[in-house]
């Protein structure tokens, strides 16, 4: 039994590709954790997708026991944090179970706005950071300019960062000796009432639902019966354990250890992350601080392609909702797309996941409707209702005003792009509210933006504009008033009602245009002309015409034709089975999914 | 047991490969005529022997290619000796065979019609070189014009003539002139063929063709309307989509086959359709020779139509022909139903111009026609 002054609770931070996985994978092979032969590439990613996307979504936590320097043998616990902007709250939670992390750098391409938020938040819960400049195997590698710069940006003592090479494995021994050294064990109090914190849940087929958990205070044994504060569920400890990665079970968690629990907990929304856990018998006064319910940012309607597949699609989110507490879902129908789901999604990587998770899953082939966010609409009457749906605005006459979340963003890039940062976010509604040099060559631009500006396409944006170098982070600050309308897409004269927007006045008539103009692209001519257009309220704002199809036709028909030109057309028939029908005219789904992908 | 209507000969043979052909051809070479006919004999006689019927019921024949007219006359008098001793025909049978302009002498066609053949195809396409030309046919205006004099001079009382519109880099509108031209000699009939770029020709595979075909369809099209137009005019009845005759003139294999009758077709990638079954022989000479040689039938595939793919063919057949199609009938007798979407497809094309009813039937307008395809497609089961 390791006492708890030998614990060390740390996680990485680190920026996508700098070398998180590896490092993980490091340090677990060298405290024996995994013999290297047991070791599947990049353990912690354990999800196909995040592996592909390089990108860790789902949080996976490791026990090791590593022997140090000094002859002792310390716990060491690593809490994974997911990678993405969209999951902050999860990311702070899993810093609120640590006392430490490590911060890893590239050491060819430097601090990240990624890498800077999640110091900030480790910074905010007084976590020892400990820098490592890794990848220093390139030859490309700088990293005293890197260290220099961790100094600059962050104001962190780097001057003995540990250099490495998780890829070769150097200096590993070096990173296991400055956590045990510097990162403080953990405090808290084994004789308090209990207080655990879940900074993790997930549904896994053999356990139920299964929550990680950091026990703060008091010690929680199997067989306890134990509080959700925040679910308010009082349910009975079933079994408790650690990954090593392997997993095992044991009878208690004290107090500073990290490990897993698990319950009869019916769903995981019953085990939300940020909750605390306490013993019935002896429970604590307070929840621990800082638990917020997950707020969903960003909305979309999914619709089967097909609409027989709706059973299927439902089967596949409800599946997916048993391990994503942050996706929720309710039916929905739409005149141009049939039966489908409002999904809400913590960000647009949130929903771009969830979409292609249902895509491979499921096997068959989506609509998604242009992303929205919430929209705060103030009434005549003084009543205030939020909107996810932009069909559901009331109508013009009922509504005072509408607000719209607004984000504070940070963009790191390097200094011959800012011209092109500030075109993009200029275009996108920003305001600059600072800029700051890291160094000679590094900016630091501080923006407020409508969320709804950056949901659609703005990394990919940053990204072009940047040459790739360009990094990006947000969070959100409120709601504010701005002088917004619903544009009504209208195809024949019927409006469709999974194009309807609601965009800033000033951008109307030019959104308009652009979705008709990709309309008209992507929608191919039939048998009669199509009219296009774009309204705000009964003011016709954008029009175009698809012209009618002059000649589909094979001139012969001789005895030969006839069979092949049956199968040409039972083949066209087949394809436009996957076409949505508005009025009489046939809009394939490519033409949906333009809209959606606007401004390309 | 079954009644065959009409019999289809193909004779592969050309002197030239025109670039958008799709049909079995191989190029025209001394001695190989002799042994595809005795094949072809072997396949008439085992096929013969196979469907037995009324030796009486055969009222169409149809000599198509490739170049039937790369045959001597006294080949063609073997093949029709061979097709009578088989199968008879009906005293009133159609007999036609398709000419290529530069074998269109007059005694060549004096020997046909004495041979029985009562309707000459001339595959005159354009009198104009630069179409020709384009179209890579082996003849020119010259040759054309020949033609269509030695087939009035020979007797031939029932003359078609094709004529394509499409040709890469020709403007659609020289179409109109040919027409005019054409009408001077008063064909019984006239098969008018927008160019359709088939998978496996030349012009599928050139880009710049491809190029041209897709940015002309709306002046061909306009172009076709004013020919038919025209057509009509003159006395023409526009009886399918790219046919045109004179009244009573409907060419009678064609009319056969699209009315479901039963038919064999032989040699090389010949189509038969019996009974509701439907094969097609292998396309290359060689092939076809070493299946008859080992005691086979040289039948490359074969398909049975289920009722709903004789439900879309008889749609689409019908759709294509200005005697139109008919719901009721088709509905009673596939057992698909009529009434809603597709009535409401239909009543959509009506109000659009597309077509019109008549007695029950409806029938697609001239610009309907051009759209046969698409609307075959909103209308047919799947």
């Amino acid at each position: 039994m390791i006492p708890q002054e030998r614990i060390r609770n740390f996680s990485i931070i680190a920026h996508i590709d700098h070398g998180k996985s590896t490092l993980a994978d490091r340090l677990i092979e060298f405290t024996g954790g995994l013999s290297k032969r047991e070791m599947q590439d990049q353990v912690l990613d354990t999800l196909e997708l995040e592996r592909e996307r390089g990108i860790t979504i789902k949080a996976q936590s490791v026990c090791l026991h590593y022997q140090a320097l000094d002859g002792q043998t310390y716990e060491l616990n690593l809490i994974d944090t997911p990678g993405h902007v969209d999951f902050t709250y999860e990311v702070s939670r899993s810093l609120a179970a640590c006392e430490g992390a490590l911060l890893v750098v590239d050491a060819v391409q430097g601090v990240e706005a990624q890498t800077l938020a999640n110091v900030y938040l480790a910074l905010d819960q007084n976590l020892e950071i400990v820098p490592v400049l890794n990848k220093i195997d390139l030859p490309s590698a700088d990293p005293d300019r890197v260290a220099a710069e961790i100094e600059a940006v962050i104001g962190l003592d780097a001057h003995d960062a540990v250099r490495a090479s998780a890829k070769l494995g150097i200096g590993i021994r070096e990173v296991l000796e400055q956590l045990v050294r510097r990162v403080p064990a953990p405090k808290g109090d084994a004789g308090a009432p209990l207080q655990a914190l879940v900074f993790d849940a997930w549904f896994d087929n053999f356990l139920g639902v299964t929550v990680m958990v950091r026990v703060m205070n008091g010690t929680v044994r199997v067989g306890d019966e134990v509080h959700f504060m925040a679910a308010q569920k009082t349910l009975q400890v079933a079994t408790l354990g650690r990954f090593t990665p392997a997993r095992k079970d044991t009878e208690e968690l004290r107090c500073g250890e990290v490990g897993f629990l698990t319950a009869a907990i019916k769903v995981i929304h019953d085990a939300q992350v940020g909750d605390t856990i306490t013993a019935v018998h002896r429970p604590a006064e307070q929840p621990l601080p800082g638990y917020h319910k997950v707020k969903p940012m960003v909305f979309a309607g999914i619709y089967p392609a097909e609409g027989q597949e709706f059973e299927d699609l439902k089967i596949a989110l409800e599946k997916l909702a048993l391990n994503d507490a942050a996706l929720s879902f309710e039916p929905e129908t739409s005149a141009a797309l049939g039966f489908g789901f409002r999904c809400r999604f913590l960000g647009l990587l949130h929903l771009e996941i969830v979409q292609e998770r249902l895509e491979r899953e499921l096997g068959i082939s989506l609509i998604t409707t242009a992303p929205t966010v919430v929209y705060e609409v103030h009434l005549r009457n003084g009543e205030v209702t939020y909107i996810e749906n932009p069909n559901d605005l009331p109508e013009p006459t009922r509504i005072d005003y509408i607000a719209e979340p607004y984000i504070k963003g940070k963009v790191l890039t390097p200094a011959e792009f800012v011209g092109n940062i500030m075109k993009i976010s200029q275009d996108r509604r920003g305001a600059q509210v600072g800029m700051s040099y890291l160094d000679s060559n590094r900016v630091m631009i501080d923006y407020e933006f409508p969320l709804n500006e950056i949901i659609v396409d703005f990394y990919d944006k940053l990204k072009s504009g940047t040459k790739g170098y360009g990094s990006f982070d947000y969070e959100p600050i409120g709601f504010r008033r701005g002088d917004l309308a619903k544009l009504e897409i209208l195809v024949n004269g019927e409006p469709v009602d999974a194009l309807s927007l609601i965009v800033p006045r000033e951008k109307a008539a030019a959104r308009g245009r652009e979705v008709v103009t990709k309309l008209r692209k992507h929608i191919p001519r039939q048998l009669f002309a199509v009219a296009l257009q774009a309204a705000i309220g009964s003011k016709i704002i954008a029009r175009e015409t698809i012209s009618p199809m002059r000649k589909d036709v094979t001139a012969k028909c001789y005895g030969g034709d006839i069979t092949r030109k049956r199968k040409l057309l039972e083949k066209q028939k087949e394809g436009k089975k996957r076409m949505k029908q508005i009025g009489t005219v046939e809009v394939p789904q490519e033409a949906f999914m333009a809209v959606v992908r606007l401004g390309e | 047991m079954a009644d065959i209507s009409a019999l289809y000969v193909h004779l592969p043979f050309c002197h030239t490969i025109c670039p958008f052909c799709a049909f079995a051809v191989h190029r025209d070479r001394p001695g190989l005529h002799r042994p595809y006919l005795d094949e072809l004999a072997v396949e008439i006689a085992r096929r013969a022997a196979e469907v037995g019927g009324d030796r009486q019921r055969v009222t169409s024949v149809y000599f198509g290619g490739g170049t039937p007219s790369t045959l001597g006359l006294p080949e063609v008098a073997g093949l029709l000796e061979t097709l009578r001793a088989a199968f008879g025909l009906a005293p009133d049978a159609e007999i036609a065979f398709e000419v290529n302009p530069e074998d269109a002498t007059a005694p060549y066609l004096r020997g046909l019609l004495a041979l029985g053949v009562d309707r000459i195809s001339l595959g005159v396409q354009s009198l104009d070189d630069a179409t020709l030309a384009a179209l890579g046919r082996n003849h020119r205006r010259a040759e054309s014009l020949r033609a269509l004099a030695a087939a009035r001079e020979a007797g031939v009382g029932n003359l078609n003539l094709d004529l394509m519109l499409g040709a890469p880099g020709v403007p659609a509108r020289r179409l109109l002139a040919d027409l005019a031209e054409v009408l001077q000699a008063t064909p019984e009939h006239l098969s008018l063929y927008v160019l359709d770029l088939e998978p496996g020709t030349r012009f599928a595979r050139d880009a710049a063709v491809r190029q041209w075909s897709e940015t002309h369809r709306e002046e061909q099209a306009e172009v076709f309307l004013e020919a038919a137009a025209r057509l009509e005019a003159r006395g023409y009845r526009h009886y399918e989509v790219s046919n045109f005759c004179l009244p009573g003139r409907e060419g009678r294999q064609n009319r056969l086959v699209w009315d479901g009758a039963d038919y064999l077709g032989f040699g090389v990638g010949a189509h038969s359709f019996v009974a509701g079954v439907r094969w097609h022989n292998v396309r290359h000479v060689r092939a076809y020779g070493r299946l008859l040689a080992a005691g086979e039938l040289p039948v490359a595939a074969r398909e049975v139509l289920t009722p709903q793919q004789l439900a879309n063919e008889r749609l689409m057949l019908e759709l294509r022909r200005d005697s139109g199609f008919a719901p009721q009938p088709w509905s009673e007798r596939f057992g698909f139903g009529w009434e809603g979407a597709r009535e409401r497809v239909a009543r959509e094309l009506e109000a659009g111009g597309l077509l019109r009813r008549e007695a029950g039937r409806l029938v697609l307008t001239p610009r309907g026609l051009l759209l046969a395809d698409a609307i075959t497609e909103r209308l047919m089961v799947g």
